[in-house]
């Protein structure tokens, strides 16, 4: 690690540490890109402020292995108890904001915008800034664009306009109209959402993941739509009062799934190749309740040159064709055809396939392989897709179309027990800049532009 | 003359690798489920950087330099995100820089736990609010009274000041004989 930092204007500098810290907005993103594009010292520099932020968390979360100087041990303990205190006083003060201690509007500031995208509000007197507090009781009216609220306990909230959404206290809201997304960080109280004569009660039940649970909600007034979609943990959702009806759909996650215990498939490559692929497709479901497909070789010859890249080829019934995906190794990645990454380690010993998806899926898929010494591509296999949504933590690895093809595929790798926690989608052209963004549980999104790439944020 | 002996290929290289960089990665990961799926990400990196590897330098050193990010990587998620903000040319050039950096090692590592331990409390508390995962920087910034824009930057200074701590320490140290 060098130190180049004198180097660079303090304007570029400020780009690389909102992009550590996560906090870096998409417009400034974009900037940084272009910025990092044409110099790679600028890459240089940013690799190695990304490596030096990350040796320092390690040294910071496992102060145990640190050795301060007397002087300082002194000063960390003092540091410690005063901490201890402040956090027993932060604690009280949470207590209170739980319990509904402090009167609507009297209390000491409890929740944050901590974002703002393109954001216009309804009525021209309430225009809240980065970083000013909400008050208990305050309706947030946005008209378009973004704004995110974190909650001193940590519980975080975006919203898509045009949303109207009241925010009572630290645990609870209400949606009249639009969309949120909601993370709750584990371990901490449970959070109600009031929308369409309906309380939604979202559980912190961190069993799935550390990361506590995220939950989205689509409340289309005009329609009288109800959508829901958890990304993870548990949700229970009822209606207010009898005879309530509203609609909940495209995405009812919440309720559990079946899913097929297993069936399995041979296939067989057809065509001319010395080795004969066989290989089985099991649908299983895990202990955590997702869906995923796993094909195992069970009869192969390994004589034949590996293919330099695999891919998957979906069709469903509503769509001729659909994207080509890559199939990567055994692990489960699945990309675009255009990264071209090598699948060496093929046929795999036991390669998944995760998809999860906004609606069950009918249709077939096709695997091919190229090979290279063939220079041509073979078809290996060909079967049939029947499946319902994953129950519980989908990874928005695939998005779909209404029409039930498919859009774009995530860029973060599924891995078991890992759940994908999505914020804002980004749609970004093949210059960088952003077109268009949107909350991740708006199915309706169609991308015409092939060369299009999809972002999806981690929130 | 004897027909020159042809290099092996790159995936004949990495396939006689596969037991050394298992147990290479096992020793770096506390949890040994993850073994196979760091390993599969060690092994898709290096196909995808082949270009980049320079014929007649020594591959597995090379291969176990990617493995150590990747397992480094796979516990923080951080990496991972960040660099995914990026497109996937970006992000690749940035990930093999970070690959080729000399990291974490000791030497660098006591440089900067001598460097933290000048901090004042208030430094310390603001890094242990930006790190430490039971906190965040927006709480500790409300009882400070400044905004969440002040503690970022903030931030930003003590990771250059101690970035240039480092630095220098380490040159000093090179120059004592």
């Amino acid at each position: 690690m060098s130190n180049h930092s004198r180097d660079f204007t303090d304007s570029f500098q400020q780009l690389v540490d909102r992009w550590i810290d996560g906090n870096i907005s998409p417009d400034e993103l974009a900037e940084l890109e272009a910025e990092l594009s044409t110099s790679p010292e600028k890459q240089r520099y940013a690799a190695e402020s990304l490596l030096f932020s990350e040796q320092l968390a390690l040294e910071m979360e496992t102060p145990q292995v640190r050795k301060p100087a007397p002087r300082e041990l002194i000063k960390r303990r003092t540091l410690v108890l005063a901490a201890i205190g402040a956090t027993f006083c932060f604690l009280i003060l949470l207590v209170n904001l739980g319990n509904h201690a402090e009167p609507p509007g009297g209390s000491p500031d409890f929740a944050f915008i901590d974002r703002l995208e393109n954001a216009e509000w309804l009525t021209t007197e309430q225009t809240p800034t980065f970083d000013s507090e909400v008050i208990r009781g305050e309706s947030l009216k946005l008209a378009k664009g973004f704004v995110g609220v974190t909650f001193t306990n940590g519980t975080r909230l975006l919203i898509e306009g045009p949303s109207s959404l009241t925010i009572h206290d630290t645990h609870s809201v209400t949606l009249e109209n639009g969309k949120l997304v909601l993370s709750l960080p584990a371990g901490s109280d449970s959070f109600s959402i009031e929308s369409a004569g309906y309380q939604i009660q979202v559980a912190s039940n961190s069993r799935e993941s550390h990361e506590g649970n995220l939950y989205g909600l689509l409340y289309d007034r005009p329609k009288n739509l109800l959508q829901t979609s958890v990304y993870s943990g548990d949700v229970e959702i009822q209606p207010l009062a009898d005879g309530k009806q509203a609609t909940i759909g495209a995405m009812p996650v919440f309720n559990e799934v079946p899913i097929a215990e297993s069936f399995s498939l041979a296939l067989e490559r057809t065509e001319a190749s010395a080795a004969a692929h066989r290989l089985e497709i099991q649908l299983k479901n895990e202990e955590t309740g997702d869906g995923f497909f796993q094909l195992i070789e069970s009869s192969t010859s390994r004589e034949s040159s590996p293919p330099s890249e695999c891919w998957l080829k979906l069709f469903t019934e509503a769509q001729s064709q659909s994207d080509d995906f890559l199939v990567q190794g055994s692990t489960g990645r699945i990309a675009k055809k255009s990264d071209s990454f090598g699948c060496f380690a093929f046929p795999p010993d036991a390669m998944r396939i995760r998809l999860s998806h906004d609606h069950p899926m009918q249709g077939e898929a096709f695997l091919f392989a190229k090979n290279p010494s063939f220079h041509r591509s073979d078809f290996l296999g060909r079967w049939t897709i029947s499946t319902h949504s994953a129950a519980k933590a989908s990874a928005k690895l695939l998005r779909l179309r209404s029409d039930g093809s498919i859009v774009s595929e995530s860029q973060h790798r599924p891995k078991t027990n890992w759940y994908f926690r999505a914020g804002l989608v980004y749609l970004i052209d093949s210059n960088g800049n952003i077109k268009d963004r949107w909350l991740p549980m708006d199915s309706d999104h169609l991308i015409s532009e092939a060369d299009h790439s999809v972002l999806i944020e981690r929130y | 003359m004897p027909p020159e002996e042809p290099q092996p290929s790159i995936d004949q290289q990495l396939s006689r690798l596969q037991p050394e960089l298992r147990r290479f990665v096992g020793s770096l990961l506390a949890n040994p489920s993850d073994v196979d799926d760091v390993l599969q990400e060690v092994n898709l990196t290096v196909w995808a950087k082949r270009d980049e590897f320079e014929e007649g330098t020594n591959f597995r050193a090379w291969a176990f330099k990617i493995a150590r990010f990747k397992a480094l990587a796979s516990h923080r998620d951080t990496i991972r995100s960040r660099l995914s903000l990026f497109g996937d040319d970006l992000g690749n050039r940035i990930e093999s820089l970070m690959i080729s950096d000399p990291g974490f090692t000791d030497e660098r590592t006591e440089a900067l736990q001598a460097c933290l331990s000048q901090l004042t409390s208030n430094q310390v508390e603001l890094l242990e609010a930006r790190y430490a995962r039971e906190s965040t920087l927006v709480q500790l910034a409300q009882k400070k009274g400044i905004s969440a824009d002040s503690a970022h930057k903030a931030i930003s200074r003590l990771r250059i000041q101690l970035r240039q701590c480092v630095e220098k320490r380490l040159q000093s140290d090179r120059s004592t004989p």
